[in-house]
C-alpha cells in the first residue's frame, strides 16, 4: 500500500508539472490561435479544481491497472502499460478531431507529448511500485 | 480503443473471464473520466455533456471489457 501511494504521488507530481509546462508554456501560442475553443482564462481558473481531480483520477487508475496486472515487471512493464494507454488516448483524440474544429498540429503535438508523458509515468510507477514479497509459511 | 482494450485484457487476464475484464474496463473508463474532467475545465462544455461522457465511458468500457473477456481465451492446447 505504501508503494502504491508513493507511486501515485510521484506520478501525480510529474503529470501536474508536465501539464503546466506543455499547455501553459510550450503550446500557449497554439492555443492562442483558437480562442473560441477554450474557456476564458478567468473561467478556467475557477474550474481549476476539476483539472486537479481529473489528473488525480488518471494517475490513480494508471497505478491501479499497473498494480493489478503489471506489478513485478518493473520499469519496462510500466512503460508498456503507458504506451498501451496512450494508444487509446490517441484514438480518443482522433475522435475529437473529427467532431471539433481543432487544428491538426494540436492533435499531433498532444499525441507526441502524451506518448512521452505516459512513458515517463509508466517508468516512474514501474520503478516505485513493487509487489509485496510472498511470506514464508 | 477497441484494439487497446483487447491488448490490455490479453495481458491483464490471459485466462479471460467477463467479470474480471469488465472490472478492467471500469478502471480504463476512470482514465477517460479524468480526461473528460480536464476537458470540461478548459473547454466551454456544459455539466450535462460532462456527465453524459463519463456515464457513457463507464458503460462503454464495462460492456466492451465483458465482451472481450467472454470471447478471448488463451490457446491452452499443447503440442507434444
Amino acid at each position: 500500500m505504501k508503494r502504491f501511494i508513493l507511486a501515485f504521488i510521484a506520478a501525480y507530481i510529474f503529470i501536474f508539472f508536465w501539464g503546466w509546462l506543455l499547455n501553459g508554456v510550450f503550446l500557449k501560442d497554439v492555443y492562442a490561435q483558437t480562442p473560441n475553443l477554450w474557456r476564458p482564462q478567468s473561467e478556467m481558473m475557477s474550474l481549476f479544481h476539476w483539472i486537479i481531480i481529473g489528473q488525480a483520477l488518471i494517475v490513480f487508475a494508471f497505478v491501479m491497472i499497473y498494480a493489478s496486472g503489471f506489478a513485478g515487471g518493473g520499469v519496462m512493464a510500466g512503460i508498456r502499460l503507458g504506451v498501451l494507454l496512450e494508444i487509446a488516448a490517441i484514438g480518443m483524440r482522433l475522435g475529437f478531431y473529427a467532431v471539433q474544429p481543432f487544428p491538426g498540429k494540436l492533435i499531433f503535438y498532444g499525441s507526441a507529448s502524451g506518448l512521452i508523458e505516459m512513458i515517463i509515468v509508466g517508468a516512474i510507477v514501474g520503478a516505485i511500485h513493487k509487489p509485496a514479497p510472498a511470506r514464508a509459511a | 480503443m477497441a484494439f487497446f482494450l483487447t491488448l490490455l485484457c490479453a495481458r491483464f487476464v490471459p485466462a479471460g473471464g467477463a467479470g474480471v475484464c469488465a472490472i478492467l474496463g471500469i478502471m480504463v473508463a476512470l482514465i477517460y473520466a479524468g480526461a473528460d474532467l480536464i476537458t470540461f475545465a478548459v473547454q466551454p462544455l456544459t455539466a450535462k455533456i460532462l456527465c453524459g461522457w463519463i456515464a457513457g465511458a463507464l458503460i462503454q468500457f464495462t460492456v466492451a471489457g465483458a465482451i472481450v473477456g467472454a470471447v478471448y481465451k488463451t490457446d491452452s492446447r499443447t503440442t507434444t
